[in-house]
Protein backbone atom coordinates (compact mmCIF):
# COMPACT_ATOMS: atom_id res chain seq x y z
CA UNK A 1 0.00 0.00 0.00
CA UNK A 2 1.93 3.03 -1.29
CA UNK A 3 1.56 6.76 -0.93
CA UNK A 4 -1.44 7.36 -2.99
CA UNK A 5 -4.00 5.61 -1.21
CA UNK A 6 -2.72 8.27 1.60
CA UNK A 7 -2.84 10.72 -0.86
CA UNK A 8 -6.58 9.65 -1.45
CA UNK A 9 -7.27 10.10 1.67
CA UNK A 10 -5.68 13.08 2.71
CA UNK A 11 -8.04 14.17 -0.15
CA UNK A 12 -11.17 12.63 1.68
CA UNK A 13 -10.22 14.69 4.57
CA UNK A 14 -9.71 18.11 2.61
CA UNK A 15 -13.10 17.21 0.96
CA UNK A 16 -14.33 16.80 4.65
CA UNK A 17 -13.07 19.57 5.19
CA UNK A 18 -14.59 21.64 3.02
CA UNK A 19 -17.80 20.95 4.68
CA UNK A 20 -16.58 23.16 7.44
CA UNK A 21 -15.55 26.06 5.54
CA UNK A 22 -17.55 28.11 7.56
CA UNK A 23 -16.09 27.40 10.74
CA UNK A 24 -12.78 28.77 8.97
CA UNK A 25 -14.28 31.62 7.87
CA UNK A 26 -15.84 32.81 11.01
CA UNK A 27 -12.13 31.93 12.76
CA UNK A 28 -10.69 34.14 9.85
CA UNK A 29 -12.46 37.09 11.73
CA UNK A 30 -12.09 36.11 15.11
CA UNK A 31 -8.08 35.75 14.74
CA UNK A 32 -7.13 39.19 13.76
CA UNK A 33 -9.75 40.39 16.56
CA UNK A 34 -8.04 38.23 19.21
CA UNK A 35 -4.95 39.69 18.06
CA UNK A 36 -6.26 43.42 18.83
CA UNK A 37 -7.58 42.38 21.69
CA UNK A 38 -3.62 41.12 23.03
CA UNK A 39 -2.37 44.33 21.64
CA UNK A 40 -4.52 46.60 23.53
CA UNK A 41 -4.25 44.22 26.62
CA UNK A 42 -0.39 44.65 26.46
CA UNK A 43 -0.41 47.97 25.42
CA UNK A 44 -2.04 48.85 28.37
CA UNK A 45 -0.03 47.03 30.69
CA UNK A 46 3.24 48.43 28.83
CA UNK A 47 1.92 51.97 29.34
CA UNK A 48 1.21 51.27 33.27
CA UNK A 49 4.29 49.81 34.07
CA UNK A 50 6.16 52.48 31.82
CA UNK A 51 8.69 50.00 30.62
CA UNK A 52 9.71 49.65 27.50
CA UNK A 53 10.74 45.95 27.28
CA UNK A 54 9.49 43.28 29.73
CA UNK A 55 10.93 40.19 29.69
CA UNK A 56 12.92 40.36 27.09
CA UNK A 57 9.71 41.60 25.07
CA UNK A 58 8.87 45.26 23.48
CA UNK A 59 5.40 46.00 22.99
CA UNK A 60 6.17 45.44 19.02
CA UNK A 61 7.42 41.77 19.58
CA UNK A 62 4.90 41.01 21.76
CA UNK A 63 1.81 41.52 19.22
CA UNK A 64 4.42 39.49 16.48
CA UNK A 65 4.77 36.96 19.18
CA UNK A 66 0.92 36.97 19.12
CA UNK A 67 0.19 36.99 15.42
CA UNK A 68 2.97 34.09 15.18
CA UNK A 69 1.13 32.22 17.52
CA UNK A 70 -1.88 32.04 15.71
CA UNK A 71 -0.01 31.25 12.48
CA UNK A 72 1.76 28.02 14.59
CA UNK A 73 -1.91 27.15 16.02
CA UNK A 74 -3.21 26.99 12.88
CA UNK A 75 -0.91 24.18 11.87
CA UNK A 76 -1.08 22.44 15.10
CA UNK A 77 -4.53 21.82 15.30
CA UNK A 78 -5.54 18.68 15.75
CA UNK A 79 -9.15 17.33 16.88
CA UNK A 80 -7.92 14.17 16.67
CA UNK A 81 -9.43 13.16 19.98
CA UNK A 82 -12.66 14.53 18.91
CA UNK A 83 -13.02 12.93 15.97
CA UNK A 84 -11.88 9.70 17.47
CA UNK A 85 -14.16 10.15 20.59
CA UNK A 86 -16.90 10.30 18.12
CA UNK A 87 -16.24 7.75 15.98
CA UNK A 88 -15.71 4.96 18.90
CA UNK A 89 -19.23 6.82 20.54
CA UNK A 90 -20.86 6.09 16.80
CA UNK A 91 -19.99 3.08 16.09
CA UNK A 92 -17.96 3.86 13.25
CA UNK A 93 -14.33 2.38 14.68
CA UNK A 94 -15.69 -0.93 14.06
CA UNK A 95 -16.07 0.51 9.64
CA UNK A 96 -12.35 2.05 9.63
CA UNK A 97 -10.99 -1.47 10.87
CA UNK A 98 -12.21 -3.11 8.39
CA UNK A 99 -10.12 -0.73 5.81
CA UNK A 100 -6.24 -2.00 5.10
CA UNK A 101 -4.54 0.45 7.10
CA UNK A 102 -3.47 1.26 10.21
CA UNK A 103 -5.93 3.29 12.29
CA UNK A 104 -3.45 5.75 13.30
CA UNK A 105 -2.47 6.50 9.68
CA UNK A 106 -6.07 6.68 8.70
CA UNK A 107 -7.06 9.49 11.18
CA UNK A 108 -3.32 11.02 10.39
CA UNK A 109 -3.46 11.25 6.86
CA UNK A 110 -7.60 12.94 7.56
CA UNK A 111 -6.26 15.13 9.88
CA UNK A 112 -3.14 16.04 7.35
CA UNK A 113 -6.38 16.47 4.91
CA UNK A 114 -8.15 18.98 6.83
CA UNK A 115 -5.44 21.20 8.39
CA UNK A 116 -3.79 21.91 4.90
CA UNK A 117 -7.31 23.62 3.98
CA UNK A 118 -7.61 25.07 7.82
CA UNK A 119 -3.97 26.41 6.38
CA UNK A 120 -4.48 27.69 2.91
CA UNK A 121 -7.79 29.50 4.01
CA UNK A 122 -6.27 31.04 7.27
CA UNK A 123 -2.49 31.28 7.21
CA UNK A 124 -1.95 33.36 4.24
CA UNK A 125 -4.63 36.02 5.48
CA UNK A 126 -3.32 36.21 9.05
CA UNK A 127 0.41 36.24 7.57
CA UNK A 128 -1.18 39.76 5.57
CA UNK A 129 -2.62 40.98 8.32
CA UNK A 130 0.52 40.59 10.43
CA UNK A 131 2.87 42.47 7.78
CA UNK A 132 0.49 45.41 7.21
CA UNK A 133 -1.03 46.21 10.83
CA UNK A 134 1.16 44.90 13.37
CA UNK A 135 4.92 45.36 11.82
CA UNK A 136 5.30 41.58 11.50
CA UNK A 137 8.74 41.33 9.72
CA UNK A 138 9.52 38.99 6.94
CA UNK A 139 12.13 36.12 8.39
CA UNK A 140 15.47 35.41 6.79
CA UNK A 141 15.07 32.87 4.24
CA UNK A 142 17.06 30.14 6.55
CA UNK A 143 14.38 31.16 9.46
CA UNK A 144 11.55 31.17 7.70
CA UNK A 145 12.53 27.24 6.11
CA UNK A 146 13.12 26.09 9.88
CA UNK A 147 10.27 27.33 11.13
CA UNK A 148 7.93 25.79 8.36
CA UNK A 149 9.89 22.56 9.22
CA UNK A 150 9.34 23.25 12.53
CA UNK A 151 5.44 24.04 12.44
CA UNK A 152 5.30 20.67 10.85
CA UNK A 153 7.40 18.68 13.10
CA UNK A 154 4.84 20.82 16.03
CA UNK A 155 1.72 19.40 14.23
CA UNK A 156 2.75 15.73 14.70
CA UNK A 157 3.88 16.81 18.18
CA UNK A 158 0.05 18.04 18.37
CA UNK A 159 -1.67 15.64 17.06
CA UNK A 160 0.20 12.32 19.07
CA UNK A 161 -0.61 14.14 22.17
CA UNK A 162 -4.49 14.49 20.43
CA UNK A 163 -4.22 11.06 19.47
CA UNK A 164 -3.15 9.62 23.04
CA UNK A 165 -6.23 11.66 25.04
CA UNK A 166 -7.86 9.92 21.79
CA UNK A 167 -7.53 6.83 22.63
CA UNK A 168 -8.96 6.95 26.56
CA UNK A 169 -12.33 7.17 24.68
CA UNK A 170 -11.27 3.38 24.65
CA UNK A 171 -11.79 2.94 27.77
CA UNK A 172 -13.66 5.84 28.64
CA UNK A 173 -16.35 6.58 26.04
CA UNK A 174 -17.12 10.26 27.35
CA UNK A 175 -13.74 12.42 27.35
CA UNK A 176 -15.19 15.81 27.05
CA UNK A 177 -13.86 17.37 30.16
CA UNK A 178 -10.66 15.65 29.93
CA UNK A 179 -10.48 17.01 26.05
CA UNK A 180 -11.29 20.53 28.03
CA UNK A 181 -8.52 20.12 29.99
CA UNK A 182 -5.94 18.77 27.50
CA UNK A 183 -6.83 22.01 25.36
CA UNK A 184 -6.13 24.27 28.35
CA UNK A 185 -2.75 22.80 29.28
CA UNK A 186 -1.67 22.50 25.51
CA UNK A 187 -2.30 26.32 25.04
CA UNK A 188 -1.24 27.71 28.17
CA UNK A 189 2.17 25.32 28.41
CA UNK A 190 3.01 25.82 25.05
CA UNK A 191 3.03 29.28 25.23
CA UNK A 192 -0.29 30.24 23.74
CA UNK A 193 -1.77 32.66 26.30
CA UNK A 194 1.54 34.38 27.57
CA UNK A 195 5.02 33.74 26.48
CA UNK A 196 7.11 31.79 28.20
CA UNK A 197 9.87 33.67 29.29
CA UNK A 198 7.22 35.00 32.30
CA UNK A 199 7.45 31.71 34.12
CA UNK A 200 9.83 31.52 36.53
CA UNK A 201 13.50 30.33 35.87
CA UNK A 202 12.84 26.52 37.25
CA UNK A 203 9.66 26.40 35.61
CA UNK A 204 10.57 26.99 32.49
CA UNK A 205 13.88 24.67 32.71
CA UNK A 206 11.37 22.13 33.57
CA UNK A 207 8.97 23.25 30.30
CA UNK A 208 12.66 22.09 28.30
CA UNK A 209 11.55 18.86 29.52
CA UNK A 210 7.93 18.78 28.19
CA UNK A 211 6.58 18.08 24.63
CA UNK A 212 5.03 21.65 24.97
CA UNK A 213 7.00 24.17 24.67
CA UNK A 214 8.04 22.13 20.96
CA UNK A 215 4.53 22.54 19.88
CA UNK A 216 4.57 26.75 19.97
CA UNK A 217 6.70 28.32 21.87
CA UNK A 218 9.79 26.62 19.89
CA UNK A 219 8.90 27.44 15.93
CA UNK A 220 7.41 31.01 17.07
CA UNK A 221 11.35 31.53 18.63
CA UNK A 222 12.46 30.37 15.56
CA UNK A 223 11.06 32.62 13.07
CA UNK A 224 11.85 35.26 15.23
CA UNK A 225 15.20 34.96 14.72
CA UNK A 226 16.23 34.08 18.48
CA UNK A 227 18.46 31.26 18.50
CA UNK A 228 21.55 30.39 16.80
CA UNK A 229 21.26 28.11 13.28
CA UNK A 230 22.92 25.31 15.29
CA UNK A 231 20.61 25.96 18.26
CA UNK A 232 17.88 25.69 15.43
CA UNK A 233 19.34 22.26 14.43
CA UNK A 234 19.33 21.09 17.94
CA UNK A 235 15.29 22.73 18.72
CA UNK A 236 14.54 20.69 15.75
CA UNK A 237 16.40 17.55 16.65
CA UNK A 238 14.65 17.56 20.10
CA UNK A 239 11.36 17.75 18.34
CA UNK A 240 12.17 14.82 16.12
CA UNK A 241 13.02 12.76 19.13
CA UNK A 242 9.56 14.07 20.80
CA UNK A 243 7.78 13.04 17.98
CA UNK A 244 9.84 9.57 17.71
CA UNK A 245 9.24 8.76 21.48
CA UNK A 246 5.48 9.83 21.32
CA UNK A 247 5.26 7.30 18.28
CA UNK A 248 6.01 4.76 20.32
CA UNK A 249 3.67 5.41 22.92
CA UNK A 250 0.93 5.56 20.93
CA UNK A 251 1.45 2.56 19.60
CA UNK A 252 1.89 0.65 22.62
CA UNK A 253 -1.62 2.78 23.86
CA UNK A 254 -3.04 1.42 21.30
CA UNK A 255 -2.00 -2.37 20.84
CA UNK A 256 -4.04 -2.72 24.19
CA UNK A 257 -6.65 -0.03 23.51
CA UNK A 258 -7.12 -1.98 20.51
CA UNK A 259 -7.64 -5.40 22.45
CA UNK A 260 -9.84 -3.73 24.77
CA UNK A 261 -11.98 -2.26 22.20
CA UNK A 262 -12.04 -6.11 20.33
CA UNK A 263 -12.23 -7.65 23.48
CA UNK A 264 -15.18 -5.87 24.67
CA UNK A 265 -17.00 -6.31 21.12
CA UNK A 266 -18.91 -3.11 20.54
CA UNK B 1 -8.67 -28.34 5.45
CA UNK B 2 -5.82 -26.65 3.25
CA UNK B 3 -8.68 -25.28 0.69
CA UNK B 4 -10.84 -24.25 2.90
CA UNK B 5 -11.91 -20.24 2.89
CA UNK B 6 -12.89 -20.68 6.94
CA UNK B 7 -11.88 -22.82 9.84
CA UNK B 8 -13.17 -22.40 13.08
CA UNK B 9 -12.51 -24.37 15.96
CA UNK B 10 -13.61 -24.74 19.59
CA UNK B 11 -14.15 -20.67 19.14
CA UNK B 12 -15.27 -19.11 23.20
CA UNK B 13 -16.41 -15.61 23.79
CA UNK B 14 -16.55 -14.51 27.24
CA UNK B 15 -18.53 -11.07 27.53
CA UNK B 16 -18.14 -9.08 30.84
CA UNK B 17 -21.07 -6.72 31.23
CA UNK B 18 -21.59 -4.64 33.13
CA UNK B 19 -24.75 -4.13 35.67
CA UNK B 20 -26.71 -1.32 36.75
CA UNK B 21 -30.19 -1.04 38.80
CA UNK B 22 -32.05 2.06 38.06
CA UNK B 23 -32.49 4.81 39.93
CA UNK B 24 -30.54 7.92 40.75
CA UNK B 25 -28.51 6.64 43.85
CA UNK B 26 -27.51 3.29 41.74
CA UNK B 27 -25.90 5.12 39.30
CA UNK B 28 -23.93 7.03 41.96
CA UNK B 29 -23.38 3.77 43.16
CA UNK B 30 -22.15 2.35 39.93
CA UNK B 31 -19.61 5.38 40.30
CA UNK B 32 -17.57 3.27 43.13
CA UNK B 33 -18.54 0.11 42.46
CA UNK B 34 -19.53 -1.83 39.62
CA UNK B 35 -20.66 -5.14 39.33
CA UNK B 36 -20.91 -7.72 36.66
CA UNK B 37 -21.91 -10.70 35.40
CA UNK B 38 -20.01 -12.56 32.79
CA UNK B 39 -21.84 -13.79 29.71
CA UNK B 40 -20.92 -16.65 27.64
CA UNK B 41 -21.80 -15.74 23.83
CA UNK B 42 -19.93 -18.26 22.35
CA UNK B 43 -19.48 -21.89 23.73
CA UNK B 44 -17.03 -23.68 21.87
CA UNK B 45 -18.26 -23.26 17.81
CA UNK B 46 -16.57 -25.15 15.04
CA UNK B 47 -17.40 -25.23 11.60
CA UNK B 48 -15.77 -25.02 8.40
CA UNK B 49 -16.61 -23.65 4.65
CA UNK B 50 -15.58 -24.18 1.47
CA UNK B 51 -14.88 -21.75 -1.43
CA UNK B 52 -18.16 -20.69 -3.34
CA UNK B 53 -20.25 -21.60 -0.94
CA UNK B 54 -23.19 -18.90 0.56
CA UNK B 55 -24.02 -20.23 4.01
CA UNK B 56 -27.19 -18.64 5.49
CA UNK B 57 -25.92 -17.48 8.98
CA UNK B 58 -29.30 -17.63 11.24
CA UNK B 59 -30.53 -17.35 15.58
CA UNK B 60 -32.29 -15.53 18.08
CA UNK B 61 -31.80 -12.29 19.03
CA UNK B 62 -28.35 -12.92 21.12
CA UNK B 63 -27.59 -15.94 19.88
CA UNK B 64 -23.94 -15.08 19.35
CA UNK B 65 -24.41 -14.52 15.40
CA UNK B 66 -22.79 -11.15 15.10
CA UNK B 67 -19.82 -12.30 17.93
CA UNK B 68 -18.84 -15.28 15.17
CA UNK B 69 -18.70 -12.47 12.53
CA UNK B 70 -17.02 -10.51 14.23
CA UNK B 71 -14.71 -12.43 15.57
CA UNK B 72 -13.95 -13.87 11.64
CA UNK B 73 -13.96 -10.19 10.23
CA UNK B 74 -10.89 -10.03 12.52
CA UNK B 75 -12.86 -6.76 14.76
CA UNK B 76 -13.38 -8.98 17.63
CA UNK B 77 -10.67 -11.18 20.13
CA UNK B 78 -12.55 -14.27 21.04
CA UNK B 79 -11.70 -15.81 24.20
CA UNK B 80 -10.37 -18.84 22.76
CA UNK B 81 -10.65 -21.06 19.67
CA UNK B 82 -8.91 -21.19 16.69
CA UNK B 83 -9.81 -19.20 13.45
CA UNK B 84 -8.23 -19.47 9.99
CA UNK B 85 -9.88 -17.33 7.13
CA UNK B 86 -8.32 -17.32 3.75
CA UNK B 87 -5.09 -18.74 5.46
CA UNK B 88 -4.59 -15.52 7.90
CA UNK B 89 -5.71 -15.14 11.72
CA UNK B 90 -8.03 -12.55 11.40
CA UNK B 91 -7.24 -10.49 15.04
CA UNK B 92 -3.60 -10.76 14.09
CA UNK B 93 -2.88 -10.13 10.68
CA UNK B 94 -5.63 -7.44 9.96
CA UNK B 95 -4.42 -4.73 7.57
CA UNK B 96 -3.31 -7.37 5.34
CA UNK B 97 -6.38 -9.66 5.97
CA UNK B 98 -8.71 -7.14 5.52
CA UNK B 99 -8.02 -6.70 1.91
CA UNK B 100 -9.38 -9.72 1.03
CA UNK B 101 -12.19 -9.62 2.63
CA UNK B 102 -16.10 -7.35 2.73
CA UNK B 103 -17.78 -6.37 5.11
CA UNK B 104 -21.15 -4.90 5.36
CA UNK B 105 -23.17 -4.41 8.88
CA UNK B 106 -26.53 -3.95 8.15
CA UNK B 107 -26.88 -1.82 11.95
CA UNK B 108 -23.57 0.11 11.55
CA UNK B 109 -22.56 2.89 9.02
CA UNK B 110 -18.89 2.06 7.24
CA UNK B 111 -19.67 5.18 4.35
CA UNK B 112 -18.19 8.55 5.24
CA UNK B 113 -21.33 10.12 6.52
CA UNK B 114 -20.29 13.83 5.35
CA UNK B 115 -19.73 12.68 1.64
CA UNK B 116 -21.53 10.91 -1.03
CA UNK B 117 -20.70 7.00 -1.47
CA UNK B 118 -18.66 7.90 -4.78
CA UNK B 119 -16.50 9.41 -2.74
CA UNK B 120 -15.62 6.61 -0.67
CA UNK B 121 -15.31 4.39 -4.08
CA UNK B 122 -12.70 6.14 -5.00
CA UNK B 123 -11.23 6.33 -1.74
CA UNK B 124 -11.89 2.05 -1.67
CA UNK B 125 -9.58 1.91 -5.21
CA UNK B 126 -6.58 3.58 -3.82
CA UNK B 127 -6.57 2.10 -0.30
CA UNK B 128 -7.41 -1.52 -2.10
CA UNK B 129 -5.32 -0.57 -5.07
CA UNK B 130 -7.92 -1.61 -7.98
CA UNK B 131 -6.60 -1.06 -11.21
CA UNK B 132 -8.44 1.71 -12.92
CA UNK B 133 -10.17 0.15 -15.72
CA UNK B 134 -11.01 -2.93 -13.65
CA UNK B 135 -12.78 -0.24 -10.70
CA UNK B 136 -14.80 1.57 -13.29
CA UNK B 137 -16.18 -1.59 -14.98
CA UNK B 138 -16.82 -2.56 -11.82
CA UNK B 139 -18.41 0.13 -10.56
CA UNK B 140 -20.52 0.59 -13.21
CA UNK B 141 -21.89 -2.71 -13.18
CA UNK B 142 -22.71 -2.41 -9.12
CA UNK B 143 -24.21 0.73 -9.72
CA UNK B 144 -26.79 -0.54 -12.83
CA UNK B 145 -27.27 -3.47 -10.81
CA UNK B 146 -28.66 -2.23 -7.91
CA UNK B 147 -30.28 1.07 -9.17
CA UNK B 148 -28.40 3.60 -7.94
CA UNK B 149 -26.99 6.45 -10.60
CA UNK B 150 -28.08 9.27 -9.07
CA UNK B 151 -27.92 7.91 -5.60
CA UNK B 152 -24.18 7.87 -5.30
CA UNK B 153 -23.83 11.21 -5.81
CA UNK B 154 -25.76 12.17 -2.57
CA UNK B 155 -23.89 12.43 0.60
CA UNK B 156 -24.86 9.21 2.71
CA UNK B 157 -26.65 11.61 5.79
CA UNK B 158 -29.25 12.57 3.08
CA UNK B 159 -29.65 8.81 2.03
CA UNK B 160 -32.42 6.39 3.67
CA UNK B 161 -31.38 3.25 4.92
CA UNK B 162 -32.05 1.19 2.36
CA UNK B 163 -30.00 3.44 -0.08
CA UNK B 164 -27.31 3.59 2.09
CA UNK B 165 -27.39 -0.35 2.61
CA UNK B 166 -27.58 -0.82 -1.75
CA UNK B 167 -24.07 1.61 -1.46
CA UNK B 168 -22.27 -0.17 1.30
CA UNK B 169 -22.39 -3.43 -0.60
CA UNK B 170 -21.06 -1.95 -3.80
CA UNK B 171 -18.05 -0.45 -1.31
CA UNK B 172 -18.32 -3.86 0.19
CA UNK B 173 -17.33 -5.38 -3.05
CA UNK B 174 -15.82 -3.30 -5.19
CA UNK B 175 -12.06 -4.60 -4.72
CA UNK B 176 -13.56 -8.00 -5.22
CA UNK B 177 -12.74 -10.21 -2.08
CA UNK B 178 -12.77 -13.80 -1.80
CA UNK B 179 -14.96 -13.72 0.97
CA UNK B 180 -17.82 -11.55 2.42
CA UNK B 181 -19.42 -11.03 5.61
CA UNK B 182 -23.11 -9.41 5.30
CA UNK B 183 -24.71 -8.38 8.45
CA UNK B 184 -28.00 -8.45 8.39
CA UNK B 185 -28.06 -6.90 4.55
CA UNK B 186 -31.54 -6.48 3.96
CA UNK B 187 -33.14 -4.80 7.41
CA UNK B 188 -35.12 -2.22 5.75
CA UNK B 189 -35.10 -2.78 2.31
CA UNK B 190 -38.51 -2.81 0.30
CA UNK B 191 -39.33 -6.19 -1.62
CA UNK B 192 -37.82 -4.60 -4.87
CA UNK B 193 -34.65 -3.78 -3.67
CA UNK B 194 -34.07 -6.89 -1.81
CA UNK B 195 -34.55 -8.62 -4.79
CA UNK B 196 -31.97 -6.93 -6.32
CA UNK B 197 -29.47 -7.24 -3.77
CA UNK B 198 -29.90 -11.20 -3.51
CA UNK B 199 -29.75 -11.05 -7.20
CA UNK B 200 -26.85 -9.17 -7.01
CA UNK B 201 -24.87 -11.52 -4.29
CA UNK B 202 -25.92 -14.58 -6.63
CA UNK B 203 -24.42 -13.12 -9.76
CA UNK B 204 -21.09 -12.44 -7.89
CA UNK B 205 -21.06 -15.52 -6.64
CA UNK B 206 -21.06 -17.65 -9.17
CA UNK B 207 -19.13 -15.21 -11.44
CA UNK B 208 -16.14 -15.06 -8.94
CA UNK B 209 -16.80 -17.77 -6.91
CA UNK B 210 -16.88 -15.55 -3.83
CA UNK B 211 -17.96 -16.95 -0.32
CA UNK B 212 -20.64 -14.67 1.48
CA UNK B 213 -21.88 -15.74 4.85
CA UNK B 214 -24.60 -13.93 5.22
CA UNK B 215 -26.80 -13.38 8.89
CA UNK B 216 -30.42 -12.69 8.40
CA UNK B 217 -33.50 -12.99 9.93
CA UNK B 218 -35.46 -13.17 6.57
CA UNK B 219 -35.80 -16.44 5.11
CA UNK B 220 -36.65 -15.04 2.07
CA UNK B 221 -32.66 -14.67 1.87
CA UNK B 222 -32.32 -17.87 3.25
CA UNK B 223 -34.11 -19.30 0.49
CA UNK B 224 -32.97 -17.54 -2.48
CA UNK B 225 -29.53 -17.42 -1.29
CA UNK B 226 -28.07 -19.99 0.84
CA UNK B 227 -27.81 -24.19 0.00
CA UNK B 228 -26.29 -24.47 3.64
CA UNK B 229 -27.67 -22.78 7.15
CA UNK B 230 -25.98 -22.67 10.05
CA UNK B 231 -28.36 -22.41 13.12
CA UNK B 232 -26.81 -20.64 16.03
CA UNK B 233 -28.57 -20.31 19.58
CA UNK B 234 -27.36 -19.55 23.00
CA UNK B 235 -23.62 -19.89 21.51
CA UNK B 236 -23.78 -22.85 20.15
CA UNK B 237 -24.34 -24.59 16.55
CA UNK B 238 -27.31 -26.56 16.75
CA UNK B 239 -27.71 -27.32 13.23
CA UNK B 240 -25.31 -27.40 10.39
CA UNK B 241 -26.11 -28.51 7.19
CA UNK B 242 -28.31 -27.97 3.83
CA UNK B 243 -31.41 -26.36 3.42
CA UNK B 244 -33.05 -29.66 1.85
CA UNK B 245 -31.72 -31.92 5.04
CA UNK B 246 -33.41 -29.77 6.87
CA UNK B 247 -36.61 -30.04 5.13
CA UNK B 248 -36.39 -34.17 5.30
CA UNK B 249 -35.44 -33.76 8.47
CA UNK B 250 -37.62 -31.70 10.28
CA UNK B 251 -40.65 -31.85 7.75
CA UNK B 252 -43.09 -33.95 9.04
CA UNK B 253 -46.36 -31.97 7.73
CA UNK B 254 -47.22 -30.70 4.60
CA UNK B 255 -50.09 -28.51 4.09
CA UNK B 256 -53.11 -28.53 1.77
CA UNK B 257 -54.55 -25.60 0.40
CA UNK B 258 -57.83 -26.66 -1.11
CA UNK B 259 -60.50 -25.23 -2.31
CA UNK B 260 -64.37 -26.70 -3.02
CA UNK B 261 -66.91 -25.73 -5.39
CA UNK B 262 -69.29 -26.70 -3.45
CA UNK B 263 -68.87 -28.41 0.31
CA UNK B 264 -71.62 -31.21 0.94
CA UNK B 265 -70.15 -33.32 4.15
CA UNK B 266 -67.68 -32.66 6.53
CA UNK B 267 -63.98 -33.11 6.16
CA UNK B 268 -62.36 -36.35 8.12
CA UNK B 269 -59.42 -37.90 7.37
CA UNK B 270 -56.51 -39.97 9.56
CA UNK B 271 -53.55 -37.95 9.97
CA UNK B 272 -55.09 -34.73 8.49
CA UNK B 273 -55.67 -31.72 11.13
CA UNK B 274 -58.19 -28.87 9.84
CA UNK B 275 -56.05 -25.41 10.50
CA UNK B 276 -58.47 -22.64 9.10
CA UNK B 277 -61.32 -22.76 7.14
CA UNK B 278 -63.65 -20.79 5.66
CA UNK B 279 -66.71 -21.16 3.07
CA UNK B 280 -65.02 -22.48 0.01
CA UNK B 281 -61.72 -23.00 1.53
CA UNK B 282 -59.67 -25.57 3.72
CA UNK B 283 -56.44 -25.48 5.59
CA UNK B 284 -55.29 -28.98 6.25
CA UNK B 285 -52.33 -29.84 7.73
CA UNK B 286 -51.22 -33.38 6.99
CA UNK B 287 -48.56 -35.60 9.43
CA UNK B 288 -46.54 -37.49 6.48
CA UNK B 289 -46.16 -40.21 9.08
CA UNK B 290 -49.97 -41.07 9.49
CA UNK B 291 -51.12 -40.63 5.79
CA UNK B 292 -49.69 -39.78 2.43
CA UNK B 293 -50.44 -36.89 0.29
CA UNK B 294 -51.40 -39.10 -2.53
CA UNK B 295 -54.15 -40.90 -0.28
CA UNK B 296 -55.40 -37.73 0.85
CA UNK B 297 -55.88 -35.99 -2.65
CA UNK B 298 -57.76 -38.95 -3.76
CA UNK B 299 -59.98 -38.98 -1.16
CA UNK B 300 -60.65 -35.34 -1.47
CA UNK B 301 -61.29 -35.91 -5.32
CA UNK B 302 -62.94 -38.79 -5.03
CA UNK B 303 -65.58 -37.52 -2.09
CA UNK B 304 -65.98 -33.49 -2.72
CA UNK B 305 -66.10 -30.93 -5.32
CA UNK B 306 -62.65 -30.14 -5.53
CA UNK B 307 -61.90 -26.88 -7.28
CA UNK B 308 -58.23 -26.02 -6.32
CA UNK B 309 -55.27 -28.65 -4.53
CA UNK B 310 -51.94 -26.73 -3.44
CA UNK B 311 -49.85 -28.63 -1.53
CA UNK B 312 -47.10 -27.15 0.03
CA UNK B 313 -44.11 -27.04 2.18
CA UNK B 314 -44.54 -25.39 5.51
CA UNK B 315 -42.95 -22.09 5.59
CA UNK B 316 -38.86 -22.38 6.64
CA UNK B 317 -39.68 -20.15 9.77
CA UNK B 318 -41.63 -22.94 11.30
CA UNK B 319 -38.60 -25.62 11.12
CA UNK B 320 -36.55 -22.92 12.21
CA UNK B 321 -38.84 -22.37 15.19
CA UNK B 322 -38.80 -25.59 16.20
CA UNK B 323 -35.00 -26.04 15.81
CA UNK B 324 -34.89 -23.32 18.55
CA UNK B 325 -37.75 -24.59 20.37
CA UNK B 326 -35.73 -27.99 20.80
CA UNK B 327 -32.56 -26.77 21.59
CA UNK B 328 -34.03 -24.62 24.19
CA UNK B 329 -35.79 -27.16 25.57
CA UNK B 330 -32.59 -29.41 25.75
CA UNK B 331 -31.10 -26.96 27.88
CA UNK B 332 -33.63 -26.57 30.53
Amino acid sequence: MGIKSKWALAKIGYKVGIKYRFHFIVSMITVPLSVLIYYFLWKSIFSYTSQEIIRGFTLEGMVQYYVLSMIVGFFVWADVDKWLSQDIKGGHVTGMLLQPMSLLCQYLVFEIGINSLGILIEMIPVFLIGFIFFGLKVAPLFNFTAFLVSVTLAFFLSFFLSWLVGLSAFWLQEISGLRRVKRTLMVFLSGGMIPLTFFPEVVQKIFHFLPFEYIRYVPIKIYQAEYSPLMVLAQLGIQLAWIIGLYFVCKMVYSKAYKEFVGAGT
Amino acid sequence: MADNVIHVKDLKKTFKTYKREEGFFNAVKSLFKREYTIKQALKGVSFDIGEGEIVGFIGPNGAGKSTTIKALAGVLFPSSGVVKTLGYTPWDERTEYVKHIGVVFGQKPQLNWDLPPLDTYWLNKELYDIPKDQFKKRLNRMIKLLDVEEIVKIPVRDLSLGERMKCALISALLHNPRLVFLDEPTIGLDVVAKDKLRDFVLEVNQKFKTTFIVTTHDMGDIERLCKRIIIINNGVIVYDGSIEKIKKEYLTHKHLDVTFNEMKQKFKLKGCRIVGRNDYELKIELDTKKQTVKNAINHLITNYDVADIIVQDPPIEEIIKKIYKEHDGNQK
